[in-house]
């Protein structure tokens, strides 16, 4: 896995270019993403804080493909990712980004295993699913339904879900939004050690400092617009940042 | 505050509202149209009864006497009758064609009446108006001259309207005549058109009057005559009661000195009768003390016998005593001698004992006679010692002997004692005792005699007091019969004077009624004269006032040949009542008949009753179905409202003011929505009334709108839309206002291990289908029960379309089916049966033959009609016991019910027609003119049949080219176009298809719309999980997949709930249908399956696609972070 060294290497993983959206008719117009531009680079761990109301949320759906910027563009490996059709969006949604979603969005009708199931890549490994449960230490859950399982648990099945793919990416939107402290801090530090042992790019969103200190990079928006981009302890201020 | 929570409200939900607006509005439309149809029908149908007099019974008769109104009148249980001149004429139609019609006609009230069914302009005098269907026929329009023939003349005549005529309706026959016939027809017109047979009648009239007025003047002469006769004999009879009185008073005169004899003769006896009764009087007084006295006597007489019986008793006892006393003393001498005997036998022995001691003192030779024993006396032999020894052995001892000879003396003195006492004793009865009695006897015979002599002084008193008594007795038991006598002669005088008297009076009675029937007589004689001569005045002035009407008859109005009867409401037996009257007008009547036993009028009765079933019926499967589909969505906005829900609770809103505000909102759509209803009513009702009113043939409905209906149906939407809106809201009270409020990720309720059991190894995707379906089990089974009715209306409404051709086919492609009858006076001849199958326009001929014979079982015999067909044909119109149409038997016979009913048979008796015993195959119920049925084979033993009939189907529209050919023949008499059957009959049931469409577009439309929106409901419930599946990375195509997989599921149980209750509605209604036109039975066509479920099949992909549709729209993001 790339980890850290692919960081060094300086590879470009996703990149965001003049991230513009907007919500609202005239009068009522908010501005979520005001000329967004970002880099994102291969197994680095970024964390986008930002106030409720900041677009960092947005920022993420963009970057996931979750939503289409008003203007502006992400790119996955040279690849615009905004002008792809809702097919392709599916695709690269299924194929290169995981997502952990701050209330879990588990399928209630489906067992831990089986939602680790629905996308997992079982091409290099069939029992997959089986795995990445045990990854997360949920194995004796695996007949569980959601309704079964604590919030931690659900959010580690959600983990397990989004990394059973093997996605390139894996973006987060605030992920221990849900959950207590303490349980919101395990989870952080499995997620810490699954992403580093795996190498993978992770964004994660969230309003809360403490999660920075496990991130390579921290970026952080208000209004729309990135204030602060914080790499290893230095501010890069934004008018630097070379694209 | 709540206005604008309404307003919100209203904006959120304004798709679901404006769903709810346009169901309710097509639904109110269709209930408040189906109620106001039947309103307007039932309206319409009594009306046009009203309109044009439809009456309950028709008597045709050749007479035209207006009073044969009054004759009807009289008999009970005739309420009404009104009458009017009919007959036919032939015309020629503005096409050229010859036609026939039987005219009706009219006065001007009944015209303008008529009139008032369709819009037309004034008529002129000369004008028909004739009945659609023959116009139809025969292409006749309004404003067509048509040129009435008589016999050298051609009058034209103003086709002035075109109605629809109850006559050619409800009539089975007039004159004949069925609305089966196309070249002949019926017309209403102005009596005018009759001119040529009322003139006839005129003539026939005039004759009668003249006839009638010769009779009179007959009568006048005959009653003249009479009164004169009369006159003399009352003449006479006055004469001989005069000589009566004359000879009366003579012997009334010489009665006079027999009464005066008799007179006294009573008196003497009356006398008579007195002195007997005193005679009788002293008689007792006599008889009473002689009774007392010799009662006495009696009385004395029996004391004197008494005592002397006991002084004989005394007698007879003393004489006994003195008897015993001399005996007493005879045998006390006796004694005394025996004593004396006994002494001397004691001194004898004490001698003996003395000898025997001096034995022992000693030995004496002594002889003679001694006590010793006979040892002693032998003692010669003996010495003293032996005689002792002996004497010993003999117990004889010294002892003994004195002791012996002690008790010897004593003996002695005893009997001397005793001899004294004896002695005393005879002294005494001589001297005391004898003498005493004796004296006793003597007293005793003295007495006797005096009590002989008292005796016998009692006995002549006794004697003669009895002799006394005797006269007395004799003279009482005379006395009843002198009396008697007395009594006799009395009663002889008095019956003789009343003889007299009564003589007397007979006469003079008799003269007072002879004097009374006299007067009487000839007051009689005046009245009955009287009454002649005012018989004879009004007879002469109603010939006057007919002469009048004779010679003032221009307008033929007079003449009636054709009498419409109304019943009383509660006459039971109609047709007795038609026959007293037909009976009570005579030989006069042609024809008569019950018009309600046409199946066409109860028909026309019965349309009424399909349609109040179903208008009961459908509005309330429309009401239901409107109370769940407004539960239905009331339900998802209440789901989608929950945190609204919470909200307003946690605000302090209460249960009943959140499910207020949501009734409130639901009551402002239903108004306006009910109003658009009633409105879409309007069309809605107007198609369906033109569909009856020309399947009925009806001129045009009037229009009728029952707003209390309306309201109704109004009332009723509103109530179940409040109900459902209530309903729905249950679950409103399970709303915790924090759980709804919180951020906190909600999270389904568990499912229940069972379900998660069963479903271990189901692949994923179709787990999660099943278990959402599980999770939302109140949803899913409103959801289906909509998609079910929906189905089940559907099907429904695929019956009234489907099944009802099916009918049709069955009964006329199935069967044989006829496009003519011909009629024939004789037997069709050989070259007519040959040549008429050689004809190309012809494409089947079947004979028919009828019968009029007498058909009897046991006592009882009814005249019938048999009809007898070919052996396959089957029996159009004539239904069975369960309505069903019949097929001919192959043998026997098939009774109408009224028929078997007056016979006292069923299916399986024996009957006798003409002589031939026929079994009972079936019993019909068709009614009006029946008949019975048989094969044409089992017809031949009936003998020579009364008609000749050919049931003709041809190749094309060739009627006409059959009545050419036949019409010179000389047996021919008419054909009757029967194609127009089956014609009627899909045209009677055009409205059933009229309903069928209505119900199919609403179950279409319904259905429609509520799978649409159950799919978008559910799929709205959904989002979330969809929009996780999305953000995952599922295709659109993997999830429309997975959700038609769901869609089908709903599908599936939809239909099979659906269909079957779909069938039971359809049998449930169309038997109700069916049972008024009694031919109507459920047919379940495949066709009926296919296109319900082709239909709904079809719903399902276009609601699957607007689903779809609707998911390309979702806002991936808002939807994956959308709260349940």
């Amino acid at each position: 896995m790339g980890g850290r060294a692919a960081i060094r290497e300086n590879r470009i993983a996703l990149s965001a270019r003049n991230l513009v959206k907007a919500y609202g008719s005239d009068q009522n117009r908010t501005v979520a993403l005001n000329d967004v531009s970002l880099d994102i680079r291969t197994g680095e761990l970024l964390v986008i804080l930002g106030s409720s109301g900041s677009g960092k949320s947005t920022l993420l759906n963009m970057l996931g493909g979750m939503d289409q910027p008003d203007s502006g563009s992400v790119y996955l490996g040279g690849v615009a990712v905004s002008g792809m059709s809702d097919r392709e969006l599916t695709r690269y949604r299924r194929d290169h980004v995981g997502f952990v979603f701050q209330n879990f969005n588990l399928i209630a009708e489906l067992t831990a295993l089986e939602n680790i199931s629905l996308t997992a890549d079982t091409r290099n490994d069939p029992d997959i699913a089986e795995h990445m449960l045990e990854l997360v230490g949920l194995s004796e859950k695996r007949n569980n339904y959601p309704a079964q399982l604590s919030g931690g648990q659900q959010q580690r099945v959600s983990i397990a879900r989004a990394l059973a793919k093997n996605p390139a990416l894996l973006l987060c939107d605030e992920p221990t939004g849900a959950l207590d402290s303490e349980t919101g801090r395990q989870i952080l530090i499995q997620l810490e050690d699954l992403v580093r042992s795996w190498g993978k790019t992770v964004v994660i969103v969230t309003h809360t400092k403490e999660m920075s200190r496990m991130a390579d990079r921290i970026v952080v928006l208000r209004n729309g617009s990135i204030i602060r981009d914080e790499m290893n302890g230095q501010v890069i201020p934004a008018r630097e940042i070379e694209w | 505050m709540k206005g604008s929570l309404l307003r919100g409200f209203f904006i959120r939900f304004r798709k679901m509202l404006i769903a709810m607006f346009l169901i309710v509005v097509f639904c109110s439309g269709v209930v408040v149209g189906f109620f106001n149809t039947q309103a307007s029908l039932n309206y319409t149908v009594n009306r046009y009864i009203s309109d044009f007099n439809v009456p309950d019974a028709v008597i045709s008769t050749n007479i035209t006497e207006s009073n044969a109104e009054e004759t009807l009148l009289a008999i009970p249980g005739i309420a009404g009758v009104e009458s009017r001149l009919t007959g036919m004429v032939q015309f020629y139609a503005s096409s050229g064609r010859l036609l026939t019609a039987y005219v009706a006609t009219l006065d001007q009230e009944a015209v303008q009446k008529l009139y008032s069914w369709v819009q037309l302009d004034t008529p002129t005098d000369d004008y028909v108006l004739i009945d659609q269907y023959f116009a139809q026929q025969n292409h006749i329009s309004i404003g067509d001259e048509i040129l009435v023939t008589s016999e050298e003349e051609q009058r034209p005549f103003l086709v002035a309207a075109i109605i629809s005529a109850p006559e050619t309706l409800f009539g089975n026959k007039i004159d004949g005549l069925s609305r089966n016939y196309s070249d002949i027809g019926f017309m209403y017109a102005p009596v005018s058109i009759l001119a040529r047979e009322t003139e006839k009648e005129f003539s026939r009239m005039m004759a009668e009057w003249e006839e009638r007025h010769q009779e009179f003047l007959q009568v006048k002469q005959e009653a003249d005559d009479a009164w004169a006769q009369g006159e003399q004999e009352l003449a006479g009879a006055q004469q001989e009661l005069e000589s009566r009185q004359a000879e009366f008073e003579q012997a009334q005169q010489e009665l006079r000195g027999q009464i005066r004899t008799l007179t006294d003769a009573r008196v003497q006896l009356m006398l008579g009768r007195m002195e007997l009764d005193e005679a009788g009087d002293v008689a007792a007084e006599h008889k009473t003390k002689l009774e007392e006295a010799l009662a006495k006597s009696y009385g004395q007489m029996l004391e004197l016998e008494d005592r002397q019986a006991d002084t004989e008793e005394i007698r007879n006892s003393l004489n006994s005593l003195l008897v015993r006393l001399e005996d007493a003393r005879g045998r006390l001498t006796a004694a005394r001698n025996r004593l004396t005997q006994s002494a001397g036998t004691l001194r004898v022995t004490l001698t003996a004992l003395q000898e025997a001691k001096s034995v022992w003192d000693g030995i004496h030779d002594f002889s003679g006679e001694t006590y010793l024993p006979e040892i002693v006396q032998n003692q010669a032999d003996m010495t003293v010692s032996e005689i002792e020894d002996k004497l010993k052995d003999r117990g004889i001892t010294p002892e003994s002997l004195d002791e012996a000879i002690s008790e010897v003396n004593f003996g002695t003195a005893q009997l001397k004692q005793g001899q004294q006492r004896i002695q005393d004793g005879i002294g005494q009865i001589s001297q005391v005792y004898l003498p005493e009695v004796r004296a006793g006897l003597e007293e005793a015979e003295q007495g006797l005699e005096l009590i002989a002599l008292t005796r016998e002084s009692l006995k002549t008193g006794i004697a003669t007091m009895e002799d006394a008594l005797q006269s007395i007795a004799d003279f009482e038991a005379q006395e009843p019969e002198n009396r008697k006598i007395l009594e006799e002669k009395l009663q002889e005088v008095e019956d003789g004077l009343n003889a007299i008297y009564a003589g007397l009076s007979e006469g003079e009675t008799a003269l007072a009624e002879g004097r009374e029937q006299l007067d009487s007589k000839k007051e009689e004689a005046l009245k009955a004269r009287q009454e002649s001569e005012a018989a004879l005045s009004e007879g002469e002035e109603s010939l006057n006032e007919a002469l009048e009407e004779l010679n003032a008859w221009e307008g033929y109005t007079p003449l009636r040949n054709e009498f419409r009867i109304t019943f009383e409401p509660d006459v039971a037996d109609r047709q007795a009542v038609l026959d007293a009257a037909a009976a009570a007008l005579g030989d006069v009547v042609t024809d008569s008949e019950l018009y309600e036993n046409s199946q066409l009028f109860r028909k026309f009765r019965d349309i009424l009753s399909p349609w109040d079933t179903m208008t009961v019926f459908i509005p309330l499967v429309i009401l239901v179905l409107v109370m769940m589909v407004i539960f239905l969505f009331s339900s998802m906005i209440v789901r989608q409202s929950r945190r609204e829900i919470g909200v307003l609770r946690a605000l302090g809103f209460s249960l009943r003011q959140v499910r207020g505000l949501f009734c409130m909102a639901s009551f402002l759509m239903m108004i306006p929505a009910l109003a658009a209803g009633i409105a879409l009513s309007m069309p809605i009702k107007s198609i369906v009334d033109n569909a009856w009113m020309n399947a009925y043939h009806l001129p045009f409905h009037q229009s009728f709108f029952d707003v209390g209906k309306a309201v109704l149906a109004s009332l009723g939407m509103v109530v179940a839309s409040q109900a459902a809106i209530l309903l729905s809201t249950i679950p409103v009270s399970r709303i915790q206002p924090v759980e709804i409020i919180s951020r906190q990720a909600n999270i389904r309720r568990p499912v229940s291990e069972k379900w998660t059991r069963i479903l271990r190894r189901t692949k994923p995707m179709l787990k999660m289908s099943l278990l959402s379906l599980m999770r939302n089990r109140l949803q899913f089974f409103a959801s289906a029960v909509c998609v079910t009715a929906s189905v089940a209306i559907l099907f429904f409404s695929m019956s009234f379309i489907v099944s009802k051709d099916d009918i049709i086919e069955e009964m006329f492609v199935r069967r044989i089916h006829y496009d003519c009858q011909v009629y024939f006076s004789a037997k069709p001849t050989p070259e007519q049966e040959e040549g008429i199958r050689t004809q190309s326009w012809i494409a089947q001929v079947d004979s028919v033959r009828t019968y009029s014979a007498e058909a009897v079982s046991g006592h009882d015999s009814v005249p019938v009609t048999v009809m007898a067909l070919k052996e396959e044909a089957s029996l159009l119109s004539v239904p069975d016991e369960h309505g069903r149409i019949m097929d001919l038997p192959h043998e026997g016979i098939v009774l109408a019910i009224d028929d078997a009913r007056k016979l006292g048979v069923q299916k399986g008796d024996t009957v006798t027609i003409a002589g031939v015993s026929l079994t009972v195959a079936g019993i019909s119920r068709q009614s009006g003119n029946v008949y019975s049925y048989c094969s044409l084979t089992q017809a031949e033993a009936l003998g020579e049949p009364d008609q000749y009939m050919w049931l003709v189907r041809l190749n094309g529209d060739n009627d006409q080219e059959l009545i050419g050919w036949l019409k010179d023949s000389e047996n021919y008499i008419m054909t009757v176009i029967t194609q127009i059957l089956s014609d009627g009959i899909n045209e009677l049931h055009a409205p059933y298809d009229l309903i069928g469409w209505l119900i199919a577009g609403f179950a279409v439309v319904l259905g429609l719309f509520i799978i649409v929106n159950t799919n978008q409901t559910n799929l709205q419930n959904h989002k979330k999980e969809l929009s996780i599946l999305r953000a995952i990375g599922f295709q659109r195509r993997e999830i429309s997949l997975h959700w038609f997989s769901h869609a089908v599921l709903y599908f599936l149980i939809s239909l099979a709930l659906g269909l079957p209750l779909g069938y039971e509605l359809s049998v449930i209604t169309l038997k109700k249908v069916g049972a008024a036109s009694h031919q109507f039975f459920y047919v379940s066509s495949p066709y009926q399956y296919v296109m319900t479920i082709g239909i709904l099949f079809l719903f399902l992909l276009l609601a699957h696609l607007l689903s779809m549709h609707s998911l390309k729209k979702w806002n991936l993001v808002e939807s994956v972070r959308d709260k349940e």
